[in-house]
């Protein structure tokens, strides 16, 4: 094969557009540090040399453009330096990545041990067409994927097809032994393991199957389209080999539900508005001394003191609704352009309007299927379709962590429960046959469940525990402190409102001990197990038989007596494996269900 | 599955128990105990250090009791595992009671182990590994650990998938 040893460079923009993240931040550091200082120094040249505030601002900003100036040439220099000496290349076997200067790194990649090839692009990244391809071998909890940065689109997209393709020939490769003579013949064997021979029949090569309609689009598909123009004009719009098979994007409501689930964004982008909002008034401040005091106490005296108290409110609450719809916003751009479909033997999840990455698991590596319900999704029937995979112990990808309820690879965020099956015959036709959980808890759970989840586990039981505690201990100190003896209604008032919303989540405990009873059952056949865990929200994990790592049953002595026992099921999804876990079944089942992890016992049911 | 498996550990894993729990035992009197001891001794007027000597003292000899007459048979007798050429079968704990099913498919490597307690009464554990976590059959015989080692080795070696 010519091209084994052909290296490939990487694109000139890691040069420039590399070091624009490291230049932005290192400055920003700078200056942030050495704000106390500069502030310090233009009060002084005010005070000592009489140098009016803007001649010593000018100083200040000539200053910083300086080391700006200092601070790009360096950096600039040091990544032009290591360009030359990073390449990548494809061997027989496996796939070499090469970098460092003094210390060279060399990553070696047997092409069979790749899990997943995605493919990351920031917003300037996708304006110059280039992207961040990184290569995940499911090493376990110490790996960290290979990253190949800043290499053109098409560069990337001709690397994750050739590593794909190299990987699948092996694997037909590996089926049946080379005859003594010469090249492995390329057939499938017969002594495929069933999964193997469903692949090649399903489509590694670049027949279509009719390939389902997405189930419609979103009004944000339409920049796709610009980004797919831009693509053209760099020359990187060239299709993959392999078709894909079935496709699957979101609809207008669902890109707004998931949007809208982005709460922990909400959160921090309030906290993070109100921070600046204090830093730059405490900053104008500083600068500005005394001519902001007596601007305040004009403006106080003029309006009166309670209006500008109010004005203040209202601006931070007004910000705060802002930043709440800005963070909604950021949300669905996160997840414009989202596609899931099935290419060859891997499934491919691609989104992100601005930001684009693009995540894909090999069929054989899928750990799980896990069908997750939070409150709110249970509520309007949707649920977040995800595929349990081994995952490195760095994760860089912070910025997912909004919309998803589970870590895997988020097949959709936002799917009506009806269609599960529907997407999963479609994306992944080999999983077939997955059983019901038909196999509910034992009847005494529910007591359990309720004594463990509103009391032992209840934040509603200890709130008010903790609140009654409070209130005793004041009272008694009451009669010695005058100070805490006069505050003493106000002090009984918050205990009665703790109380009252210790009961809420005390009910609300209750509520979802019975829904967790009422709905959480195990099943198993000769392919799989399946447990689901009901609740306000509730989880669904699908988990092959072939994908279990051990299995166990756990009884503590109030179980033992009350003939239950906890089973649980060890996957090597996520970081370092994961337990999946369904408590208080009965006895016979736990015993049925170690019957069944015996190798050649898989027809056992658990009924 | 509702017998426990047959084999137990050797009997001498007893002592091993005892003496590891002994030593750690020791050290935490001595890191947790011994200050106050000495803040007793330098500034006699602090009588509180000697109360919190004497809790502290009451609470070592308990946990000796417990650790070192009680728990190790208990222990012994509930520990106990099976191996077939298709799966290892592990039963374990008082109180939290576990049985382990590993099928040898799913098993990485196998390993045998032993510190210099071991060592001295002539043990050693074998654990079974698989990618999401290990097993440890903590104290055998150093053959036998060293041929269970092996039969496992070859078990997981011979495997195959039965779906």
């Amino acid at each position: 094969m010519n091209e084994a040893t052909e290296r490939h460079k990487l694109h000139n923009s890691y040069i420039w557009l590399g070091s624009l993240k490291v230049i932005f931040t290192t400055f920003a550091v700078a200056i942030a540090s050495s704000l106390p200082g500069i502030i310090e120094l233009s009060e002084s040249l005010r005070e000592f040399r009489g140098i009016n505030i803007g001649s010593s601002m000018l100083a200040i900003t000539l200053i910083a453009l300086l080391l700006l100036v200092i601070i790009s040439a360096i950096v600039l220099a040091m990544r032009a330096i290591s360009y030359r000496y990073v390449y990548y290349e494809f061997s027989a076997d496996e796939f070499t990545y090469v970098s460092g200067i003094f210390n060279k790194k060399r990553v070696h990649i047997p092409y069979s041990k790749i899990q997943s090839v995605d493919q990351k692009a920031s917003l300037l990244q996708r304006i110059f067409g280039v992207c961040d391809v990184s290569i995940d071998t499911a090493g376990g909890a110490s790996n960290k994927a290979t990253v190949i940065p800043y290499i053109t689109k098409g560069a990337g997209i001709d690397l994750r097809q050739s590593l794909y393709t190299r990987k699948s020939m092996l694997i037909q490769d590996t089926l049946q032994p080379p005859p003594p003579t010469s090249d492995p013949v390329i057939t499938a064997s017969a002594q495929a393991a069933p999964l193997d021979s469903q692949l090649h029949s399903v489509g590694c090569v670049s027949t279509p199957i009719t390939a389902s309609s997405p189930s419609s689009g979103n009004v944000l598909d339409f920049g796709k389209e610009v980004w797919n123009q831009i693509d053209v004009i760099h020359g990187s719009n060239a299709p993959f080999f392999e078709r894909p098979s079935y496709e699957i994007g979101l609809s207008n409501k669902e890109l707004l539900f998931t949007g809208l689930s982005g709460n922990s964004g909400f959160v921090v982008a309030v906290f993070t508005f109100i921070c600046i909002v204090l830093q730059a008034v405490s900053f104008i401040f500083d600068i500005f001394g005394d001519a902001s005091n007596d601007f305040i106490n004009a403006t106080a005296n003029t309006f009166g003191a309670d209006i500008l108290v109010m004005v203040g409110i209202g601006f931070l609450i007004v910000g705060a609704i802002i930043a709440w719809i800005l963070s909604i916003v950021s949300s669905c751009i996160k997840y414009g352009g989202f596609n899931a479909c099935r290419r060859g033997s891997r499934i491919e999840v691609e989104r992100g309007l601005l930001q684009h990455q693009t995540e894909s698991i090999d069929i054989h590596r899928i750990q799980g299927i896990v069908i997750k319900q939070s409150f709110i999704r249970r509520l309007i029937g949707y649920c977040e379709l995800s595929l349990g995979k081994v995952d490195a112990a760095e994760q860089s990808n912070s910025s997912e962590s909004n919309s998803q309820l589970s870590t895997g690879l988020v097949i959709h965020p936002f799917l009506k429960l009806k269609r599960v099956d529907e997407v999963i015959t479609g994306l992944m036709p080999e999983f077939s046959g997955i059983p019901q959980a038909d196999s509910k808890v034992a009847n005494v759970a529910l007591r359990r469940a309720i004594v463990r989840r509103s009391i032992w586990q209840g934040a509603g039981f200890w709130l008010a525990v903790f609140v009654l505690l409070v209130q005793i201990a004041l009272h008694a100190a009451s009669n010695v402190d005058p100070d805490i003896a006069d505050a003493i209604l106000f002090i009984d008032m918050g205990c009665i409102f703790s109380y009252v919303l210790a009961a809420i989540i005390f009910a609300l405990n209750v509520i979802g001990s019975v829904l967790w009873f009422k709905e959480s059952s195990i099943g198993v056949n000769r392919k799989y197990a399946r447990i689901r865990n009901g609740g306000l929200s509730t989880e669904d994990v699908i988990i092959p038989r072939e994908k279990i790592q051990f299995g166990l049953t756990k009884a503590n002595p109030l179980q033992r007596h009350a003939s239950t026992a906890t089973v649980w099921i060890r996957t090597a999804s996520g970081v370092g494996g994961t337990y999946s876990k369904l408590i208080d079944v009965d006895r016979d089942v736990g015993i049925k269900f170690l019957e069944w992890m015996r190798p050649g016992k898989s027809n056992e049911l658990l009924k | 599955m509702d017998q426990l498996p047959s084999q137990k550990l050797n009997p001498k894993i007893k002592t091993v128990w005892r003496i590891n729990d002994l030593i750690w035992l020791f050290v935490i009197f001595l890191f947790c105990v011994v200050p106050f001891f000495l803040v007793h001794i330098f500034d006699p007027m602090q009588s509180w250090a000697l109360i919190v000597v004497a809790i502290g003292s009451v609470a070592f000899i308990a946990a000796l009791v417990i650790f070192i007459a009680i728990l190790p048979p208990i222990r012994y007798v509930r520990w106990r595992f099976d191996i077939t050429p298709e799966y290892l079968d592990i039963a374990r704990g008082i109180l939290w009671r576990k049985r382990i099913i590993i099928p040898f498919i799913r098993v990485q490597n196998t390993d045998t182990k032993d510190g210099p307690i071991l060592r001295a009464f002539g043990l050693s554990s074998v654990t079974v590994s698989t990618a999401a976590g290990a097993h440890e059959i903590p104290g055998l015989d150093a053959s036998d650990a060293a041929t269970l080692r092996d039969m496992a080795a070859e078990y997981a070696r011979c495997a195959h998938e039965d779906v």
